[in-house]
């Protein structure tokens, strides 16, 4: 029995090597990675493709690389990438070959028709349902706020990607809240990523270089998130010549300075951009306006250095805060802070190697001046984080993600330093650690030109660990306490995480996607406000709370018309979501060691149609996108357990996006945006309470702001482009047939007339034209 | 020295107002909201201060867009008992408005009130606290900034009300302080002990829109709660308020058989002071 057991098992091993060993001998890979001429940098979504072999083409990875699988022979290699110069390279393949290849960028983008088509069809043939990639390159004539370049802002544009108005930077995608995305700042997690309440984002436009944006199924490397992944890429800086560039603007300045590393085999970018809001703030003659300050920063810095063709490494780091200071009184200032150190390595042609040691964290501090004593408030989230990702590249038909990490969180939820006080005492409530893991595994599979399957499982893990004080809550009464040390274990969570995307191209033009996913999420914000204060707190599951759980289906079909001129998209999202979080009514978060009594919890879905119609080249390219979608809540506790809308719910929403290139100096651009007002809760009565007007409420967010729309546009001049020298002028208007939106509805007692009440509107923004002036050199 | 720590609430709110009003030039306006009424609800409003008498206003609510006139309940049946049993029946003095003649209130002791009308049946408790006096009331000029805060046209100084008060250092406090103008009742505040416990506090009671002219008489009452009154009230302060703040909805008040209104058994203590000249 035995023997015979073994003797089949032998026989499939040996059958399994043999036909590995076929394939590896009558076909040889030809690899390797595909950079930017000038700078060095990586290209990704090029497309290399093999002359008389039609059916024989790849596209670079996010690391630029591509492999083919090729019999030997002598080849015409053909490397195309939108915006760059087609090229053509003589291969000789007579064993496995790794071949770099570098593309200049095209002098006249417009006519570079091919290149385009190219990448249209990689487009239609991507594997990934609900996946986006967006270059702040292509982004950079989209009028703005205040000239600020934004590759979020821009993102929020997009079918499945809401924002509520300006008012907060809060990214709603397909019905998540905005701390169910994962941004993801050259791996490092970004947890607050808004300046000036969301005005802006915390990422400086020149820093950046790109966006893979998933809104369905992210590979299985991501999680830990619900809604999304926003995985945000540094520039490398050029590894050939130094650059300096920046630009004045009215609320902000920015400066980057990038150039070679010891012989052109490193780079580095520094980029720095301040605002001066406070600016503003000298119009007034009081002094004590005058004398604060109000502004933020970022602070860029990445550097790479290869070490030889199989190994380098990069350090990137970020630091950005805001500051709010009231001299004498008080000063508010809170921020990110991120650092990645990455090595790559490639073992041969088929395996590479990233390992990656990562720390990042979000604090805020509230200083309370009274001389001559200072308390200060304070309060935060760090992590590290370690990371082994590994691609195996089998054959053309199959493709190997795995990998592993693990993530250290230290939350402080509140801490009072009161040293020469006399008034106050010194408090802290207990700081949460939590241990996050994730073994994962996915494969590509392309068994025919028609078909491509991506399949992948991760197995994510938490433990709520100690040193603390931990709870046992009956109806919001702590009725147990139990005493861990550090790095006992108080709870460990285990989620598999299965993801499934097959996609369909019967020709040229079309193609139909499917794609099944599971996320979990053990961290959990917990806010006060809708708008995005940044005095919100993150929480991490444990004993009284489970993770967030959900569930998403989606169908896509894709379509491209006129020679891939124009591309269409629809999709449908169906998503269940488990152990949503809510606050109790009259909850107070500041420094509340028993938050988590308060806390309520429910269920979720969310469901939509996405529609897109896009060109993407040519004089005149843009985008309209809508969709149609709903997100409801229910939630033990609120709304006598009746499903009821999300705040973030908003029936339609539409975006258009129109860029027109006048000449070779003008361009010009306008964007539309339309969307249903979002739920609110409005009073349904009043009554009278201590002598003051109260007001009565009903069913929650069963009232709808005003629907929002707004039109900006924009024009940029460049006025002066030598060899060695740009400039230009950008000069934008937003909402520029000054429509009120509103930024918040109140309701008081008229000032008027004490006998009756009144609704009133706030609204920010009517016209606001801007300038910036951008160089580079 | 003032309390600033106690700011922390509404220190976000300066932050959004600052933004909104200098850096961002938001304007208002009035509008009209469709809001579509419910029927009228309950409202109950019962208070019983250490001694003195007991008071219960019982009104309804009314629709959003209806002058601000609430009817009162009349021919409740309105009951008040303390933890030694003794029990007194409310008189109704005015169309809702009914007091107790006998009773009045003693620290330490539980009370229990039941209302009934019709098919109507509300019952509430409240143990009144241990008081706690101020030490001082002090008036000076507002220090913080002001302007972009609040509007700008100033024909009185802008005032701000210090109240100074030892917190008791082996329980847990929960106050209110009323302020009123020439006799009439044009705030109140909330603070609880959570960051000060036992020491000596002065709070500062944050008000930009207060007018105050010299001459006029200011009396603060500090009033200590209960921690469901507390949290009652607390339900309809600043962070509740905020622009944008959490999604409004009724406090959770200490009243079964009502969703609006709250009992509270407390102990006052007042201060007076006459405006001085600045």
């Amino acid at each position: 029995m035995y023997t015979i057991a073994y003797m089949r098992y032998a026989v499939v091993l040996l059958f399994f090597f043999f036909s590995f060993f076929i394939t590896a001998q009558t076909k040889f890979t030809l690899s390797g990675f595909i950079t930017d001429f000038e700078s060095g940098e990586y290209l990704s979504g090029a497309s290399v493709t093999v002359a008389g072999m039609p059916l024989t083409g790849v596209v670079s990875n996010n690391r630029g690389f591509y492999m083919l699988n090729l019999s030997a022979g002598d080849y015409v290699v053909k490397v195309s990438y939108l915006g760059y110069e087609s090229r053509e390279f003589n291969v000789k393949l007579s064993n496995h070959l790794f071949k770099n290849f570098r593309l200049k960028l095209h002098s006249n983008i417009l006519n570079e028709l091919d290149v385009s088509a190219l990448k249209k069809q990689h487009d239609l043939s991507n594997e990934n349902n609900g996946a986006e990639h967006i270059q702040t390159s292509e982004i950079r004539n989209i009028p703005v706020l205040l000239g600020e370049q934004d590759i979020l802002k821009t993102l929020t544009l997009s079918p499945g990607v809401k924002s509520i108005g300006e008012s907060s930077g809060n990214i709603y995608v397909r019905g998540g809240n905005n701390s169910h995305n994962l941004v993801l700042l050259d791996q490092a997690a970004v947890f607050n990523t808004n300046h000036l309440l969301g005005f802006f984002s915390a990422f400086n436009s020149d820093a950046i270089r790109d966006m893979t944006f998933y809104k369905g199924t992210a590979p299985s490397e991501y999680g830990g998130r619900l809604a999304s992944v926003m995985d945000i890429r540094m520039n490398n800086g050029n590894n050939n010549k130094y650059h300096v560039g920046g630009g004045i603007g009215l609320i902000s300045s920015r400066i980057t300075i990038d150039g070679p590393l010891v012989n052109e085999n490193g780079s580095f970018i520094v980029s720095g951009r301040r605002t001066y809001a406070d600016a503003f703030l000298k119009v007034f003659s009081n002094q004590n306006i005058r004398n604060n300050e109000l502004y933020f920063y970022d602070l860029n810095v990445k550097t790479n250095y290869k070490f030889d063709e199989k190994n380098s490494l990069s350090l990137s780091a970020y630091a950005g805060r805001d500051k709010l200071f009231i001299p004498g009184h008080f000063e508010i200032n809170w921020g990110n802070k991120a650092a990645t150190l990455k090595w790559t390595h490639v073992f041969n042609g088929k395996l590479f190697s990233n390992s990656s040691f990562i720390y990042s964290d979000y604090n805020y501090k509230v200083d309370i001046i009274v001389a001559p004593s200072v308390y200060s408030l304070s309060s935060g989230i760090d992590n590290l984080t370690i990371r082994q990702d590994f691609r195996y590249y089998l054959n053309e038909k199959n493709t190997f993600d795995y990998g592993y990490h693990s993530t250290f969180y230290t939350i402080l939820p509140g801490k009072l330093d009161a040293d020469l006080s006399e008034i106050v005492n010194p408090m802290k409530i207990q700081n949460r650690y939590g241990l996050e893991h994730a073994l994962y595994w996915s494969g590509n599979y392309k068994p025919s030109v028609l078909w491509n399957l991506n399949y992948g499982l991760r197995i994510s893990g938490f433990h709520a660990m100690g040193p603390g004080n931990f709870y046992t809550y009956n109806a919001g009464q702590v009725v147990d306490t139990v005493k861990y040390t550090s790095g006992k274990i108080v709870k460990t969570y285990v989620v598999a995480e299965p993801r499934v995307n097959i996609s369909y191209h019967p020709d040229q033009s079309r193609s139909f996607k499917f794609s099944y996913t599971r996320n979990s999420q053990y961290l959990h914000l917990i806010s006060s406000s809708t708008a995005s204060l940044p005095t919100d707190i993150w929480l991490v599951s444990g004993k009284n709370i489970p993770p967030e759980i959900n569930d998403q289906l989606s169908l896509g079909f894709f379509r491209n018309f006129k020679k891939s001129a124009y591309q269409f998209s629809a999709e449908v999202y169906y998503k269940w979501l488990h152990n949503q979080i809510d606050l109790k009514n009259g909850a107070d978060i500041r420094a509340n060691d028993h938050i988590e009594g308060d806390l309520l919890f429910g269920k979720g879905r969310a469901y939509g149609l996405e529609l897109m119609l896009k060109k993407e080249y040519g004089r005149l390219n843009g985008w309209v996108s809508y969709t149609l979608s709903r997100t409801e809540l229910n939630i033990d506790g609120i709304n006598k357990g009746k499903w009821y809308p999300a705040r973030q719910d908003a029936t339609h929403d539409f975006s258009v996006v129109g860029l027109y290139n006048l000449s070779d100096s003008w361009s010009l651009s306008a964007t539309w945006v339309y969307q249903t007002g979002n739920a609110v809760t409005f009073p349904s009565g009043k009554y009278e309470m201590d002598g003051e007007i109260r007001f009565l409420y009903t069913d929650r967010n069963a009232h709808r702001m005003p629907d929002y729309h707004r039109m900006d546009i924009g024009a940029t001049w460049k006025f002066s482009k030598k060899k060695n020298y740009d400039s230009s002028l950008n000069f934008s208007i937003y909402n520029l047939y000054g429509r009120k939106n509103a930024f918040t509805i109140d309701f008081e007692e008229d000032p008027q007339d004490p006998s009756k009440t009144r609704a009133v509107m706030t609204y920010l923004f009517t016209i606001m034209p801007s300038v910036t002036y951008n160089f580079r050199f | 020295m003032i309390n600033r720590i106690l700011y922390i609430p509404v220190i976000s709110h300066i932050y959004m107002m600052l933004l909104v009003s200098v850096v961002l030039l938001s304007c208002t306006e009035s509008i009209t909201v469709k809001l579509e009424g419910v029927n009228p609800e309950i409202v109950v409003e019962a208070s019983l201060p250490e001694s003195a008498f007991a008071s219960v206003k019982l009104t309804k609510t009314v629709d959003f867009n209806v002058l601000n006139e609430f009817p009162g309940v009349s021919g409740a049946m309105v009951k008040l008992k303390d933890a030694n049993g003794v029990t007194e029946m409310l008189t109704e003095i005015a169309p809702g408005h009914y007091v107790s003649t006998v009773m009045k209130g003693v620290s330490g002791l539980k009370y229990e009130l039941t209302i009934e009308k019709d098919e109507m049946l509300i019952y509430a408790e409240d143990l009144m606290p241990k008081p706690v006096k101020i030490n001082s009331v002090r008036v000076r000029e507002l220090e913080i900034p002001n302007g972009p805060i609040v509007d700008n046209i100033v024909d009185s100084p802008r005032l701000e009300v210090i109240v100074n008060y030892t917190d008791p250092e082996n329980e847990v406090n929960f106050y209110r302080f009323i302020e009123f103008v020439n006799g009439e009742q044009v705030n109140y505040f909330l603070s609880d002990d959570r960051f000060n416990n036992g020491k000596t506090v002065k709070y500062f009671l944050l008000d930009f829109q207060r007018r105050m002219n010299t001459g006029d008489t200011l009396v603060i009452e500090m009033q200590s709660l209960s921690k469901p009154v507390y949290n009652y009230l607390y339900g309809f302060s600043i962070l509740n308020t905020l622009p944008q703040g959490t999604t409004p909805s009724n406090p959770v008040t200490n009243i079964n058989g009502a969703e609006l209104g709250y009992f509270s058994a407390y102990t006052l203590h007042r201060d007076t002071v006459i405006i001085p000249e600045f």
